[in-house]
């Protein structure tokens, strides 16, 4: 591996999110991107993946706010910079593809138009060479016939057809920062490995790091450098992703693994593993660690306090009092 | 496209056809007809009422009027208006622009200012410029225009002495050019504004509705993390699409005015289809009666077509066929 950059492109420092003045949605989040890196994003549902990239982006809805920590991109913290001045970083050194292609497009404008209109947002450009450009990023993302898709409205396109624009309009400015949420949930899965190749050799080109977020650990696996393991807003264990996938630390990552479908069901016909429970709501989350009402190993201190990451700073981290798994 | 104007002009045809049977059979079936009312007015033998009946065809039985009534409709003949002495076409042609001119400026100021407030309480739901533009449109709404006219006239007029009390211009006017219109504006502003309140309250609740719905959406969304200004994202990426629920208000209000400005032509003394209309019922002024219904609704199919058309502009998964 590389060695790290003094500063990398994102730093989340003790990130909180918070609904009003209630009980935090996440806590304490802590990671980095660096340049041209891939750093998976993973948790189940509701665990605040989407919430983290919306706060990264500046995009939270009004009622929610970060209420501490700090988000740094390029050394900048966004989190101390008016609505103003983050929409010059939006769509130009940080961009974000979104969950369902499906909608992400306005359904009144041709998707050229919500190309060009990215560009002359951020960059000095003429109608005419930022058409040209338009064009010319269609193609990058390979969409066939790009001077005549140009000027099609979104609902001619298929699915995958419109995440390709979505991802033309979200590298339009070259940012350094692409955050991608889900990109090929809603997409079949044929158009699924399409989308990740074409990002990944985006990314490859761009040195763009690259924040992807996902439940599929098969993705991260594939696409992935570096994974960030999120549990009930927060993050329970980190590293690089053949480390982590290969011998979880933290019981929760363990647990995903285990519950990944296996084998042949018809020939063998064995019954998925589960994590037992459900994922505790923000405002009855635990005293102690945040899985520890879950958790086969737990032990009478997980109910004191939460546990601190091991290792903080490092690579490689885990935030639990009794790891399972090979020591590292 | 050619095929859907087909389409849409062949049930047009439906639809004024049976207008026609319809209003003409409505029309026969009130009581009285033009030869009373004229002989209302003076002494008249039953001998002369019988002379004038065959001489405006009014002894034939209705089905043979309402042959004889169409096959002249059909070469744009409307008879000839007893009341005005003058050609039905002639008396709805110097009418109908008044109209027009009201419908028209209502719905596109109420139109313009319904939206406006209902972008403005959208973006501050909940908050106090939210609270008091709804108190606004609630008044604007229960008030009857013909009391808000009523007040005007008091206020403006009376009071004031700022404004003419009624008519379409000032009469005897030699003005012509820029001072005529602009004598006209004077005469108008009244009862367009007093058309216009009760709209301005529907369009912007629509207006507000229909805002928060589209805020809420994934591409403006997009819109935002693509760093566009706040202006940018509001005015053209929600806007747009926030504007067809208006886009068919409008049709509708277009067909509410053709008719329904008889009371405020009524009240401000303005010469135009409503009052026509109003004026013929009671004269039993037959042709000019039907001729008026005949012009509003040609006006209402022309204008629900527009409409339409409208809609296709305004978003294109809209696909006529």
């Amino acid at each position: 591996m590389t060695p790290a950059p003094a500063a990398p492109l994102l730093q989340v420092n003790d990130l909180s999110i918070r609904y009003g003045k209630g009980v935090p949605l996440v806590e304490q989040l802590n990671f980095t991107v660096r340049r041209g890196e891939t750093v998976g994003l993973v948790g189940e549902s509701g665990c605040g993946k989407s919430l983290t990239a919306l706060a990264v982006m500046g995009l939270l809805a009004e009622n929610l706010r970060t209420s501490s920590g700090s988000i740094e991109l390029e050394g900048t913290n966004l989190t101390a910079l008016g609505q103003n001045a983050l929409r010059g970083y939006r769509g130009n050194r940080m961009a974000m593809i979104f969950q369902e292609p499906l909608t992400a497009l306005n359904p009144v404008m041709t998707v050229g138009a919500q190309v060009v209109e990215v560009l002359r947002a951020h960059r000095r450009m003429g109608r005419a060479e930022a058409e040209r450009r338009a064009i010319e990023l269609l193609e990058q993302v390979r969409i066939p016939d790009a001077a005549e898709r140009f000027h099609d409205y979104p609902h001619r396109l298929s699915g995958g057809m419109r995440q390709r624009v979505v991802i033309a309009i979200a590298i339009a400015c070259n940012p350094a920062l692409l955050i991608a949420d889900e990109p090929t949930t809603a997409l079949d899965v044929t158009v699924q490995a399409q989308i990740l190749q074409l990002l990944k050799s985006l990314q490859r080109d761009a040195d763009l790091g690259l924040l992807l977020i996902t439940h599929d650990l098969g993705v991260v696996r594939q696409v992935a450098d570096r994974i960030v393991v999120m549990y009930a807003g927060s993050v329970v264990e980190e590293g690089a992703v053949d480390a982590v996938l290969d011998n979880p630390q933290h019981p929760y990552t363990a647990g995903l693994l285990a519950a990944r479908p296996h084998g042949s069901f018809s020939a063998q016909g064995h019954r998925l593993a589960d994590i037992r429970g459900a994922v505790p709501p923000p405002e009855s989350r635990p005293g102690g660690c945040l899985f520890e009402p879950r958790c086969a190993h737990a032990q009478a201190d997980c109910k004191a306090a939460r546990p601190p990451r091991s290792a903080a700073g490092q690579d490689r981290s885990v935030r639990c009092y009794h790891p399972v798994g090979k020591p590292n | 496209m050619p095929r859907y104007v087909l389409r849409r002009l062949s049930q047009a045809v439906l639809v004024m056809l049976l207008v026609v049977i319809g209003s003409f059979f409505l029309v026969k079936m009130a009581p009285g007809d033009l030869v009373d009312v004229l002989a209302g007015n003076s002494d008249m033998t039953a001998d002369q009422m019988a002379s004038l009946r065959v001489r405006y065809g009014l002894d034939q039985p209705v089905l043979v009027q309402l042959f004889i009534y169409m096959s002249r409709l059909v070469m744009l003949d409307f008879g000839y208006s007893p009341l005005n002495a003058a050609p039905v076409l002639d008396v709805i042609m110097g009418r109908w622009p008044v109209t027009a001119i009201l419908v028209v400026s209502s719905v596109v100021i109420s139109m313009t200012v319904g939206t406006v407030l209902g972008v403005i309480s959208a973006r501050n739901a909940g908050n106090p410029i939210d609270l008091s533009i709804s108190i606004l449109m609630l008044v604007l709404y229960a008030t009857p225009s013909f009391v808000i006219a009523i007040c005007f006239i008091l206020f403006f007029s009376v009071f004031l002495g700022a404004m003419p009390i009624a008519g379409f211009a000032t009469v005897g006017t030699q003005a012509t050019g820029f001072a005529y219109a602009w004598d006209v504006v004077k005469h108008l502003a009244m009862p367009v504004a007093a058309l216009c309140t009760f709209y301005v309250a529907i369009y912007g609740r629509i207006g507000r509705a229909s805002m928060l719905e589209v805020l809420k959406l994934d591409y403006v969304r997009t819109a935002r993390a693509k760093g566009l200004p706040e202006r940018r994202v509001i005015y053209v990426h929600a806007l747009r699409n926030a504007l067809l629920p208006l886009v068919t208000m409008a049709g509708l209000q277009v067909s509410a005015l053709v008719g329904g400005a008889v009371l405020i032509e009524t009240i401000f003394g303005l010469p135009g289809m409503g009052r026509t209309a109003f004026d013929a019922v009671f004269e039993r002024d037959t042709n000019l009666l039907l001729g008026v219904l005949f012009i509003s609704s040609l006006s209402v199919v022309v204008v629900n077509f527009v409409i339409d058309l409208l809609y296709m502009a305004l978003d294109p998964r809209v696909e006529l066929a």
